[in-house]
């Protein structure tokens, strides 16, 4: 029987130990002015045109942090609406926050009032376009669609955490001719906001956007850091694909079974 | 405009009543007819609820509400059934306002109907707020204190289903049904750590991404949406028995092929116009 | 038992007024005392509550034995079952100062939206007590109210939303999936196969073709069960590997705060 994954083995903690370090290396790095590359994602690179369309248009921005609740998901997103907030503000386009999660509301509310005032314009801030809708998913769905169409939005962006309701808001955000933008790490969503948005981002490069629009150090070393953990992670799968392969083909050689085992221990196989 | 580009832009109104009565009609006429084929993963199902030891109980866990009853009610419905059926135990627990009342009267009908006993065959410890993570692994370590009491306020451990229930030693299988992620809460904190079968039962669009689970032997089996629902029916038996998994399921059928076949309409639009204007014909 | 245990016994009575009374002394006590610190080192308050709060399960599941914190995880989960509770009562202050604003001012298009806020929560909100604490007849009443109100208008409505999506995803499809290129062509070749492979009637299409051999693999629901659980299976746990490593950058640089930002380097 393999390995219990109650507990972390020692596998564990070189895995992870090499991923931490990766990450925390990368950002150190970083930060001590090491030049660091992304490459181009054209639905992170369109938020600034999508900002100015809804200037030009004289209509409100609407930005949807989903059903995220206060964890990584959310504060991303929230990083996210700081950079949309800040744009916004210089040009005086109002940008209309709807939040499904009481915790999250206060920190938008709080986001939202300090990118204001970090452009000079803490007088463009109004607090009830930062808005609780409700914790249910459909309530706040309902919510969503009577503000895209009371408001008649020109942009949407949608980072978050999202489910059934993805649908419904994207196609309606398409009803009002809003150009949308949409990135959420929930896959099953994906094909939805593929069919309704203008762009979408895909996985884990919804986790690059803060470092991506701000281009901090310390938050692109952290990206860095990710792709090195991947390509261990890649070279992972690869020396268990070819232990696999190797002992159905050639179940004789003996060192085989024995590294095949020894695999399996680190890497609990389910029940 | 042509015929090729109306066929690209028929009115949605139009769609929208066609739709509704592809839908309608098969959920008015309410057949019996269950699907013919049964998926591997939901036989998984229902061989893990078969096997369950006994005096152990099984966790239902519900993280649903009245907005995808369609797809979750059907499951639950299934699962309590076989779990009636075979009088295993089941505490069964929901993370939803609203779908702690739904899914106390669906266990309470298919109770009644299967001659059970609240309380000596199963409990319901009502809404409990999450996140689900911290619950299960309180759970898995000391079961009556973190759960306590059921949702009439009554201590679990004067409840005979539920007296012997000390920690995840006595928990033979958990049954997640959901419309979110969340069943990897279950798997991370409980599960897997304490080498417990998991069903999943998510709505349809979420099962793709259960794939890798189910290869990995994390997820011991799942319902597929309603389909899983009435395929796992057929496995109880119930092959013409009239049921909302079974009628939801014939409508899920025809509204599938209507929409493959706008899909063909509007591509045959599009590529006939295509060509006319490759050809300088518009 | 441990003082710890002790102390978050379920209490009763005149020890519950007790300690509440307690509880609010202590945060209130708290909460001056960090007011009172000087803004140069709040920061460092919350950077050390941060990482002590989130060593809790990193160690408990590094230590690779059942140890002391793993007897204390029911424990932190009635602490966060009721610090979650209390999110409760900040969304509702919201939502009542925002529909309050627009039915005192008669605001054009959202005043009736704010009278159905209030009357709608005061409606479920009256009944729902109510019902459990008046007997008799009365009772009765109020049950069949806050049923009406409940299975009623909230169920029906909450379903009635999530039907929408059945409509919109017939004109989303519709609008959208248009045979460009060959990937596009593979794409609409796969999701035909699939949804037709989980349908009851698509299974019907192939029913004449033999159940083994080498035909067999031409079933329409065997050619989607591959689809599902070969590329598809692949992709998705790509896709998890990837998220999976980005979540654990994000939360680690929140818990060792390295997160940069707004909120993360606003003054505190």
């Amino acid at each position: 029987m393999s390995a219990s994954t109650e507990f972390a083995n020692p596998m564990v903690w070189v895995v992870e130990g090499i991923l931490v370090f990766f990450i925390l290396f990368k950002i150190l790095s970083a930060r001590r002015g090491a030049q660091l590359f992304i490459r181009r994602i054209p639905g992170l690179t369109v938020l600034d045109e999508a900002v100015g369309r809804a200037t030009e248009m004289g209509k409100p921005i609407l930005y949807l942090p989903g059903l995220s609740g206060l964890g990584i998901v959310g504060l991303q997103a929230m990083a996210i609406l700081s950079h949309v907030v800040r744009h916004a503000a210089k040009y005086g386009t109002r940008v209309v926050v709807a939040l499904a999660d009481a915790l999250l509301y206060t920190v938008a509310e709080e986001v939202t009032k300090d990118a204001y005032a970090t452009e000079g314009y803490p007088e463009r801030f109004v607090p009830d376009d930062v808005r609780f809708l409700s914790e249910r998913q459909f309530a706040f769905a309902s919510g969503v669609v009577g503000i895209q169409h009371r408001e008649q939005v020109a942009s949407a962006f949608y980072f978050g955490d999202f489910f059934a309701e993805s649908l419904i808001i994207a196609e309606n955000g398409q009803m009002v001719g809003a150009i949308q933008v949409a990135g959420t790490p929930q896959t099953t969503q994906v094909p939805f906001f593929l069919v309704a948005c203008d762009y979408t981002i895909i996985g884990d490069e919804y986790y690059a956007a803060s470092a991506y629009l701000s281009r901090e150090p310390t938050l692109l070393g952290s990206l860095v850091g990710q792709d090195y953990g991947k390509l261990l992670l890649i070279g992972l799968v690869l020396l268990g694909t070819v232990f696999a392969t190797v002992s159905a083909l050639a179940p004789d050689i003996s060192a085989v079974p024995y590294l095949r085992k020894m695999f399996l221990d680190f890497f609990p196989r389910g029940l | 405009m042509s015929f090729w580009t109306q066929l690209q832009r028929i009115d949605r109104r139009y769609l929208y009543v066609a739709v509704a009565i592809v839908v309608l009609a098969p959920l008015v006429a309410r057949s019996g007819r269950h699907p013919t084929v049964v998926f591997d993963e939901v036989e998984r199902a229902f061989a893990t609820i078969e096997s369950v030891p006994p005096g152990k109980i099984v966790i239902v866990s519900t993280v649903w509400g009245p907005g995808t009853i369609a797809e979750n009610g059907p499951q639950t419905e299934a699962i309590v059934r076989h779990l009636f059926r075979n009088r295993i135990p089941f505490l069964m627990i929901s993370w939803d306002q609203e779908g702690a009342i739904w899914t106390y009267k669906i266990a309470e009908r298919v109770q009644k109907e299967c001659g059970r006993e609240y309380g000596v065959d199963w409990a319901h410890s009502g809404y409990r707020p999450p996140p689900i993570f911290v619950v299960a692994s309180g759970m898995a370590e000391d079961f009556q204190k973190v759960v306590g009491h059921d949702r009439f306020g009554k201590k679990l451990s004067e409840l005979p289903s539920m007296r012997n229930v000390r920690n995840h030693k006595q928990v033979g299988a958990v049954v997640e049904i959901t419309p979110s992620a969340t069943v990897t809460s279950w798997m991370a904190y409980f599960t897997m750590p304490k080498r417990i079968p998991l069903v999943y039962c998510p709505t349809a669009v979420m099962a793709t991404e259960a794939y890798p689970f189910l290869d990995s032997g994390q997820l011991a089996g799942m319902l597929n949406g309603v389909i899983g629902a009435a395929q796992y029916e057929k496995l109880l038996g119930m092959d013409d028995v009239r049921t909302d998994a079974a009628a939801t399921s014939l409508a899920l059928s025809y509204a599938h092929v209507f929409i493959i076949l706008l899909i063909v309409l509007g591509n045959a639009g599009y590529l006939i116009n295509r060509r006319r204007q490759t050809n300088g014909r518009s | 038992m441990g003082f710890l245990s002790r102390l978050f016994e379920p209490k009763h009575g005149l020890a519950l007024l007790w300690m509440i009374l307690a509880a609010l002394v202590v945060g209130g006590i708290v909460i001056a005392a960090l007011c009172a610190l000087p803004s140069r080192y709040r920061k460092w308050v919350v950077v050390g509550v941060t990482f002590v709060a989130g060593l809790f399960y990193s160690i408990e599941f590094l230590i690779p034995r059942e140890n002391y914190l793993t007897a204390r995880k029911p424990l932190v989960a009635d602490l966060s079952i009721v610090i979650g509770s209390f999110a409760v009562l900040i969304g509702i202050t919201n939502l009542f100062q925002i529909h309050w604003k627009s039915l005192s001012r008669m605001k054009q298009g959202m005043w009736y939206n704010g009278l159905a806020f209030f009357v709608s929560f005061f409606a479920i909100l009256t009944t729902g007590f109510l019902k459990d604490s008046v007997s008799g007849s009365n009772g009765e009443v109020f049950a069949g109210a806050f049923d009406i109100l409940f299975t009623g208008f909230l169920t029906s409505l909450n379903a009635a939303t999530f039907s929408l999506v059945a409509f919109y995803i017939v004109s989303a499809a519709y609008r959208s999936f248009r045979i460009r290129s060959a990937e596009s062509a593979l794409l609409m070749i796969a999701a035909a196969i699939v949804m037709l492979a989980l349908v009851p009637v698509g299974a019907l299409l192939t029913d004449w073709l033999p159940k083994t051999g080498f035909f067999s693999i031409f079933r329409i629901e065997r050619m989607g069960y591959w689809i599902l659980t070969s590329p598809n299976m692949a992709a998705q746990r790509a896709m998890a590997l990837g998220i999976a490593v980005g979540s654990l950058a994000m939360g680690l640089r929140i818990w060792l705060s390295l997160e940069k930002g707004s909120f993360f380097d606003r003054q505190l």
